[in-house]
């Protein structure tokens, strides 16, 4: 029975090929509009969730001494984790197989000097080890392979802590006018110091030395400065931290604060779909260990508001282009059900008579769209990889606000979105369909016949 | 409860039916009251003028409209409470219809034509669905056209597909609304001339409806309705 009705409904698609052509063109347009959007929500999702998590270092899971995330930077030294309170967590998370990385990390403020300016810096500070670990992450290689390599030089895990390196924003070494990093440095070269900021060559003798001067309050109350070596700089993605972005070793910043504390500790997990389950754990066992603290995961709009907001930017920007693009398929596919219906409203009667029930009726109008919609699909999906291909190697940069630098367009569907934007698209073509044809079924069948149901 | 009944027999039985349609403010009666007898094998044309109700009692019959009022028993069955799903479940294993316009479905060829209505009966096999169809093509002589599309026949071929479509499902009774009203005199006379042969040889009840006077003295019974009424 299914086979002569699935012919049937075959068949009754070369009827109006103009308008079943313009029909499965919308359909196609759809689908592959879907995909591609799919694949730049995707993208730009995975894009920042790996800045965020990785580049950024805000772990997957991020425990705060109690209140510690509000209050840190006016009382540092009271919420803070101190060694004992690390010692706990690394105990805790020694028995958590998830966990592939973790480690301390120092938040600090201070100025920068290079001898004749100043300016403010925000510093981070960690383990190089984990920084070389997050750096070389397989999620960083494949989803900001470029923000992943400094502008200039190398990571802090290649110097001694001796040395006194940091990495800093292109834009703030800009504006300390260091044009070198460590490595660039000649073999003979010698510590600069500039006696007169207004002779003419201050400014290349600055530019040519790597030297800078941090200044911060110390957690114990008295001022504390460091000489640093600039190793490398980074391009920031975030506006704010453009222009005042430094990163060290843990160790170095603990210096320069006085301090064997730090801000928060971070695990980065090796399957992040364990998230809850692993914070609960972690709640539970730290708990159970007497220390007392909040936990945030990676997403959370207090430790990542940059991701929290761009992505709930994104999320509206498309769930409103989505609706429009629904919108245009329904109407489409409900024109032309309609109008099909209207030109075989005799036909219908005619089938009625002969024993079609009301649902076989429906039935076979479901058939024919759910063929043309395939039909469509396949169409819509060839389209969609020929454009993304074409789209992916256009290079095209664009700049969403608040990304310094712009991004490379990139659409990356995966078989999720494609598989979700087929459903949607054939649930659409099924739902309208049965709308077109509910009024029509219940059409006495003598007016059918007539073929003056309309 | 069904109760299959014997050749001459009475199996389709309508006492009493109304129907009254509504065109904008105006009622208009389409049967006023009418009661019939078929009975089981007859050849029967329901004569009468057009507007007179005859297509009217054609599809009360064929359970594809509901009386206002009265009762309509086919093989036992008081057909006017059955459910839509049951009346469409028999019109296919019972009814064979045969319109004024042929009704065939473009798309499909001769024999997928016919086979439709078997389509959706599972109590038949793919083997005996061709079967069937092969007889009933057989039966109406189109044989040699079972691949052709509906557009490449003649007129009469076409009424002879329908014919062959309304036979295919081994029906009771055949219901044929002016089956000749869109062919020529010659044509109209053949379709006559099968649909008797095909009543005598398959015992196949045929009731249809026509205005040509010429059919009449053919057939084996009239009824002759006027302004929804039957007078004879």
């Amino acid at each position: 029975m299914s086979a002569g009705k699935w012919k049937l409904a075959l068949r009754n698609l070369s009827r109006n090929r103009r308008r079943n052509f313009a029909t499965g063109a919308a359909i196609a347009t759809g689908f592959a509009a879907l995909i591609a959007l799919g694949g730049f929500v995707n993208r730009t999702e995975n894009h920042l969730r790996v800045y965020t998590v990785y580049l950024n270092r805000v772990g997957h899971i991020n425990i705060y001494k109690e209140d510690g995330l509000d209050k840190f930077s006016t009382k540092p030294r009271q919420y803070s984790l101190d060694d004992a309170d690390v010692a706990k967590i690394k105990q805790v998370v020694a028995g958590i197989d998830n966990v592939e990385i973790h480690g301390g990390q120092l938040i600090g403020a201070g100025i920068v000097g290079n001898g004749c300016r100043t300016v403010p810096f925000v510093a981070k500070g960690i383990d190089p080890q984990v920084d070389l670990q997050l750096r070389n992450h397989a999620e960083m290689r494949r989803w900001v392979p470029k923000l992943r390599d400094f502008a200039r030089g190398s990571g802090l895990w290649n110097y001694d802590d001796q040395l006194g390196g940091i990495v800093m924003s292109t834009g703030l070494a800009k504006i300390l006018g260091k044009t070198v990093v460590y490595d660039e440095l000649p073999k003979d070269h010698h510590p600069v110091v500039v006696v007169n900021c207004a002779a003419s060559d201050a400014r290349e003798k600055i530019g040519a030395d790597t030297n800078v001067q941090l200044v911060a309050g110390s957690w114990t109350g008295m001022m504390a400065a460091q000489d640093a070596e600039v190793v490398a700089t980074f391009v920031s993605a975030i506006p704010e931290l453009a222009n005042s972005a430094v990163e060290t070793s843990l160790a170095q910043l603990q210096r320069l604060y006085d301090t064997t504390s730090v801000t928060y500790y971070s695990l980065w997990l090796k399957d992040p779909s364990q998230l809850k389950q692993n914070i609960a754990l972690i709640k539970e066992r730290l708990a159970t260990a007497g220390l007392r603290v909040d936990i945030y995961p990676w997403m959370d709009e207090n430790v990542a508001p940059f991701y929290s907001g761009t992505m709930q930017f994104v999320y509206v920007m498309v769930t409103f282009i989505t609706f429009v693009l629904a919108s245009v398929v329904i109407l489409s596919i409900f024109n032309s059900a309609t109008m099909t219906i209207i030109e075989r409203s005799q036909e219908i009667g005619m089938m009625r008579s002969l024993g079609f029930t009301r649902r076989q009726i429906r039935q076979l109008f479901v058939m024919e769209m759910l063929l043309l919609a395939a039909f469509s699909i396949v169409t819509g999906g060839i389209v969609a990889s020929l454009g993304i291909f074409l789209v992916n190697n256009l290079g095209v940069t664009y700049n969403p606000p608040g990304i310094v630098g712009g991004m490379i367009l990139k659409l990356v569907p995966n078989v999720k979105i494609v598989v979700q934007s087929g459903l949607v698209t054939l649930s659409l073509a099924v739902i309208t369909t049965l709308l077109a044809v509910r009024k029509i079924v219940r059409t006495n069948i003598s007016t059918l016949l007539l073929g003056s149901h309309h | 409860m069904t109760t299959v009944t014997k050749p001459g027999e009475t199996f389709v039985e309508l006492k009493g039916i109304v129907k009254n349609y509504r065109l904008g403010q105006t009622v208009v009666s389409a049967l006023r009251g009418v009661s019939l007898q078929l009975h089981r094998g007859e050849f029967t044309a329901v004569i009468g003028a057009s507007g007179s109700g005859k297509s009217t009692l054609l599809n009360m019959i064929g359970c594809i409209d509901d009386p206002d009022s009265g009762s309509i028993r086919f093989d036992g069955v008081e057909v006017t409470q059955l459910s839509d799903d049951a009346k469409s479940h028999l019109r296919n294993q019972k009814i064979g219809f045969i319109f004024q316009s042929f009704n065939l479905i473009p798309v499909l060829s001769v024999e997928e034509n016919v086979e439709l209505p078997l389509l959706i009966n599972s109590t038949i096999s793919v083997a005996e669905r061709s079967e069937r169809v092969a007889s009933a093509l057989a039966d109406v002589g189109l044989s040699a056209f079972t691949k052709n599309r509906p557009d490449q026949l003649s007129g009469g071929q076409r009424q002879r597909v329908a014919i062959a479509r309304a036979l295919a499902g081994d029906p009771d009774l055949v219901l044929a609304d002016e089956p000749t009203a869109n062919l020529d005199s010659q044509n109209s006379a053949k379709i006559i001339d099968l649909m008797l042969e095909l009543n005598s040889r398959r015992k196949v009840t045929f009731l249809f409806s026509t205005h040509d006077a010429n059919l009449m003295n053919r057939v084996s019974r009239i009824v002759n309705i006027q302004d929804g009424v039957i007078r004879t």
